[in-house]
């Protein structure tokens, strides 16, 4: 059965079905290096941790790698290979370390050409020196000699195969997966305009809850640790505690976040020939969408910002933290639903033609076609 | 006085000796029942410690004879010992890890450092209690091996139960991943409208 992964700033999403049940996992996208003792290596791996070695370091990846980071106190030691949403340039052993963190996660194809469908941003309008399409390559490299059939789809679409947005036309026919899909990461956030599963118009911009964090370190002269703390602890912005220096600027920074990616939508929605007509709905995800109210203040600053399409309603995916993941098994099993039939009919013309070719040995049967020129045609337009 | 032990069996723990029988899982105090020095002086209850088949939940000191007689340890210190030292190591640990958090709530950066490497020293003392116990463990195995009072079906059963006890220490520390299973169970049906599309 096909699996799914969504790779994200902050954590690491794999998702497939077993035993008819959906299941996710999760590891926080994140190491923390040590020097490398012959006891520091038992321990890990009575601890069942997973760990690289690279000369005299040893690399503790995911969330034991925030564990050691707490207990020991070395901020330095922890660092985290992807940045603003995709893999960091600066940290050199990035590469191999979310190697392991992916094989950790979704292990090698169950059977050679097993489906994966992987998750990836857009270019950023805003920061065009972020290299999506290095990341893209990596990714989809390593995923290959796991033995997978790679597909590789936006994770903003991925949100509209998760939740299923639809829009009924005016001669009352619905249209599935049509809608708007915006994935609040903590890198990025990407936003979609789908019809009918098919990707219409995206964009990605890089800002996200890092850039929120940032932000509010900055201005309060807080550490930005502190200031992630207090988000994720204790933040409401349908009830913000007015002598809370951090949750007002919290939630200045949460609403200049929402502002933003509407300007944007709009902006570049304009260059496009596209008309909407019938209103769509709009699905929003991800991490940082997660804090409780944030829905009530992207309604508040939509009503006040508009958008560039009718809007009929705007709701949080059930699942914020999974719906990508969940999107993108989908689209996975849907991609290799495809494949298989695709495949059999494949086997079927071949068997058919062979038959014809005996029949009538002096007419030459059309070649059928392979089943990878058939798996070239079942991309979903990511 | 109270001395109340626990059964860490699945099973119940009979000592026929002193006619008492604890269930799977149930505490008693032996203080009512033998008495503090018949089970202390009992063979039985001192193998049922070296063995962690009991466990020490809290023994009151005896007010006139100074420090508790350390009747349960015939070989250094006892597997009952060792793990309630290790919960109360544990405990600490804990409970700096949450000070810490609250202090960063509010405590200068010095008096963070001050948690920080205090944590780091406990981390550090908590790695060599850990090397400690495992060596201890290995010890044991060793002396069960080679005990000649044991027949091989006993020798089987103990080591099997130090296996046991070593897995459940280890197991202090979580493994890396989350999983967790979905409620909605519409990927399928979803999967199956895209692919009609």
């Amino acid at each position: 059965m096909a699996k799914a992964i969504d790779i994200g700033t902050s954590f690491i999403v794999g998702a497939q079905i077993k035993d008819g049940k959906e299941i996710f996992t999760s590891e926080r996208d994140a190491f923390f290096s040590m020097a490398r003792e012959d006891f520091a290596e038992e321990m890990l791996d009575d601890a069942g941790a997973k760990y690289l070695i690279r000369g005299k370091e040893i690399f503790v990846v995911g969330e034991d790698a925030l564990k050691y980071c707490m207990i020991t106190g070395n901020q330095d030691a922890y660092r985290r290979p992807m940045s603003m949403g995709v893999l960091n340039p600066g940290e050199e052993e990035a590469i191999p370390l979310i190697e392991l963190l992916i094989e950790g996660i979704v292990g090698k194809a169950s059977h050679p050409g097993e489906v994966i469908a992987a998750t990836i941003p857009a270019a950023p309008l805003d920061a065009p020196s972020i290299d999506v399409t290095f990341h893209k390559i990596v990714l989809e490299r390593f995923l290959k000699k796991l033995g997978y059939d790679v597909r590789i789809l936006n994770e903003a679409l991925a949100i509209i195969y998760a939740e299923n947005p639809s829009v009924t036309e005016d001669h009352g026919v619905t249209a599935p997966f049509s809608g708007v899909g915006i994935s609040f990461g903590a890198g990025m956030t990407n936003l979609v305009v789908a019809w009918r599963a098919k990707k219409l118009f995206e964009i990605s911009v890089a800002r996200g809850g890092d850039w929120i964090d940032e932000s509010v370190s900055r201005v309060r002269n807080t550490p930005v640790g502190k200031v992630t703390h207090e988000k994720e602890r204790n933040l409401d912005l349908s009830s913000i505690d007015p002598r809370n220096t951090l949750q007002l600027g919290l939630e200045i920074y949460y609403e200049e976040l929402i502002r933003h990616v509407l300007r944007v939508f709009t902006e570049h929605f304009k260059s496009t020939q596209t008309t909407f007509t019938d209103p769509m709905e709009v699905v929003v995800a991800g991490g940082t969408a997660a804090v409780p109210g944030f829905i009530d203040l992207f309604r508040r600053v939509l009503d006040e910002q508009g958008a560039p399409i009718p809007i009929r309603n705007v709701r949080l995916g059930s699942d914020p933290l999974r719906t990508v993941a969940k999107g993108a098994l989908v689209a996975a099993v849907s991609m290799e639903k495809k494949k298989l039939k695709a495949e059999a009919e494949a086997a079927k013309i071949k068997a058919e033609a062979e038959a014809a070719a005996k029949a009538t040995a002096t007419s030459a049967p059309t070649p059928p076609p392979s089943a990878d020129e058939l798996s070239d045609m079942l991309d979903v337009g990511a | 006085m109270t001395w109340i032990v626990k059964n860490t069996l699945k099973g119940t723990l009979s000592f026929r000796g002193l006619d008492l029988s604890i269930k799977a899982g149930d505490e008693f105090d032996l203080d009512t029942r033998p008495g503090r020095s018949a089970a202390e002086g009992s063979n039985q209850v001192i193998v049922a410690f070296e063995e962690g088949y009991l466990a020490n939940v809290f023994k009151e000191p005896q007010p006139s004879s100074g420090p508790a007689p350390r009747g349960v340890a015939t070989e250094g210190v006892s597997q009952a010992q060792i793990d309630a030292s290790l919960d109360r190591f544990k405990d600490e640990v804990l409970s700096e890890i949450r000070s810490q958090r609250s202090t960063t709530e509010d405590a200068s950066s010095s008096q963070l450092e001050d948690v920080r490497s205090s944590i780091s020293q406990d981390m550090q003392e908590l790695v060599g209690e850990l090397k400690l116990v495992r060596d201890r463990f290995a010890s044991v195995r060793g002396r069960i091996e080679v005990d000649n009072n044991l027949s091989e079906v006993e020798i089987k059963a103990r080591l099997m139960f130090l296996d046991e006890q070593e897995r459940e220490l280890m197991k202090n520390f979580e493994t890396v991943g989350r999983t967790v299973e979905s409620d909605d169970g519409d990927v399928m049906d979803k999967a199956d409208l895209l692919a009609n599309l």
